[in-house]
């Protein structure tokens, strides 16, 4: 990070660096609201002596994650239903939304992308377009070729757990993703 | 990027609104088993009015349920953690044994006695479920098997220190605590009403609430959301212990034994209230005032059952088909949401 290496041991380090991540199983609590799993972890609290008693600023969560979810134009049915009740993209959504939201350097999204619809998959792409502009570097992690083409600066190939290789987005077609990926030509194994 | 369709806009404004009173009550399992504790006092005081509705058996109702209510409410808790206590009859036996331990060599009759009492009772539940936390949350060993662990180590323990023999309570703790009252209600139950109450708020309005839903919601997503998933699992254990100590010591003032046979299904009877008032055993949901609803059904079932002359024995079989009925209910809401 800032050409230094770094080596996280916990999830809470990663996310004190500004390293958010988008799992592929969402890691929402179904059984609590969209504002609640918004912040989840870091709650705001309600000043004066609440605070100190941990009282939870309701309101405060639910009109910040409305704006946030605004903001990155996302629509969520309710604020006031658990995450259970909505559906699939909408869960996404939301999970997209919190980690976008808190991160200040890297995100990582693994499958982003990988329940979602037509249209939905496309805003998550504006989206990720959209955090890139801001100065946060998005790791894409993904098997859809087409989405990585259409929204990554740099594509590092993996095969059996090893990067096979590493292509500028501008110079490779789809056939060399797809050969590097297959391991067909097992000679552009160089650097 | 903010959308700029007025349907939005009106959304949004909508949504910042608290969710309304009403739909809230109507989506909770407490506004239905509430009902139907309604409907139970309805027909018990219509079939009977010269019994069960006087300020006496109502009294008496409520001294029953106190000591009951304290070991639901930590029940409730762990269970929303996805979790179970089965240890609390046994921790409380052993809090109370020890408690009287300590007083009896402290001559019994002074204050400092039956302070010292209350806090080795308190300390020794906290104990217990400080135990229970850290084999749960560290050694990661089912919620079930450690409290049925900890559950023969405390009873057996209690056994051990009296031989098997019932101890008595200090008299004064007896005849001051345990007959108090204020303003026509025992002391015994202002404490646990206190407590409940308080427990019920930190519940619904902290962030330690909070992280009891988190963890029992989907304990992985809360550790990636850095919530102390171990140590918050420690601390519900430990005040479900801590809980226990203190149904202890009230146990001590109310009946004036340490009760060592009088527990075997204690566990179950808590486990039940908290079912039975909408508590899910698969963790995530579950609130203090369905667990009080819950507490009372079987207390008026059997307390209408004795008025109306119904052999005693019913009410066990009409709780075990409420209990069912109630994770029935659960189970079918929990299915029509996911689909």
């Amino acid at each position: 990070m800032d050409g230094q290496p770094v080596r996280f041991d916990s999830a809470e380090h990663a996310r004190a660096a500004g390293v958010e991540t988008v799992y592929q199983d969402l890691a929402l609590c179904a059984d609590l609201t969209p504002a609640a799993n918004f912040f989840l972890g870091r709650e705001i609290l309600r000043p004066g002596v609440f605070r100190w008693l941990g009282m939870l600023d309701h309101r405060e969560m639910r009109i910040r994650t409305r704006q946030a979810c605004d903001q990155l134009g996302i629509r969520v049915k309710s604020q006031n239903e658990p995450v259970s009740t909505l559906s699939g993209g909408q869960r996404q959504a939301v999970a997209v939304a919190r980690a976008v939201t808190w991160a200040q350097r890297v995100l990582f999204m693994d499958e982003p992308t990988a329940a979602l619809g037509v249209v939905q998959t496309q805003k998550v792409l504006d989206l990720i377009r959209t955090v890139r502009d801001s100065g946060v570097a998005v790791m894409l992690i993904s098997h859809n070729m087409q989405d990585v083409k259409a929204v990554s600066d740099r594509i590092e190939v993996l095969r059996l757990g090893r990067r096979v290789a590493r292509f500028a987005t501008p110079d490779v077609s789809m056939e060399d993703l797809v050969a590097a990926m297959t391991g067909a030509r097992p000679e552009e194994n160089h650097e | 990027m903010r959308d700029p369709t007025t349907d939005v806009v009106s959304a949004t404004e909508v949504e910042e609104r608290p969710p309304r009173l009403l739909d809230r009550l109507l989506a909770t399992q407490a506004l239905w088993i509430g009902l139907v504790l309604l409907g139970l006092v309805v027909v018990f005081s219509t079939l009977d009015p010269d019994s069960f509705a006087t300020t006496f058996n109502v009294r008496n109702l409520v001294s029953d349920t106190a000591i009951l209510l304290l070991l639901a409410t930590g029940q409730t808790y762990v269970i929303i953690t996805a979790g179970i206590d089965l240890s609390v009859g046994g921790v409380l036996v052993f809090s109370a044994v020890v408690s009287v331990a300590v007083m009896e060599e402290m001559g019994s009759e002074s204050t400092a006695a039956l302070v010292v009492g209350a806090l080795v009772a308190l300390l020794a539940g906290l104990a217990w479920g400080i135990l229970n936390g850290l084999l749960v949350a560290r050694g990661r060993i089912p919620a079930l098997i450690v409290t049925l662990g900890t559950l023969g180590m405390s009873l057996g323990a209690a056994l051990l220190i009296t031989g098997g023999v019932d101890k008595r309570a200090p008299p004064r703790l007896n005849l001051g605590l345990g007959l108090e009252r204020w303003f026509g209600i025992p002391v015994i139950v202002w404490i646990s009403a206190t407590v409940t109450a308080v427990l019920g708020v930190v519940l619904a309005q902290t962030r330690f609430g909070r992280y009891t839903y988190a963890i029992g919601s989907n304990a992985d997503g809360a550790r990636r959301a850095g919530v102390p998933v171990e140590r918050h699992l420690i601390k519900v254990y430990g005040l479900c212990g801590l809980l226990a100590g203190l149904a202890a010591y009230l146990y001590l003032a109310k009946f004036a034994i340490t009760g060592v046979s009088a527990h075997g299904t204690t566990n179950l009877q808590a486990i039940a209230a908290a079912v039975i008032g909408g508590t899910s055993l698969f963790g995530g949901i579950g609130t203090i005032v369905g667990t009080v609803i819950g507490v009372f059904i079987p207390t008026v079932l059997a307390n209408g059952f004795q008025i109306l002359g119904v052999r005693p024995f019913w009410q066990q079989v009409a709780v075990g088909a409420v209990l069912i009925a109630a994770v029935y209910i659960d189970q079918w809401r929990r299915r029509s949401r996911s689909s």
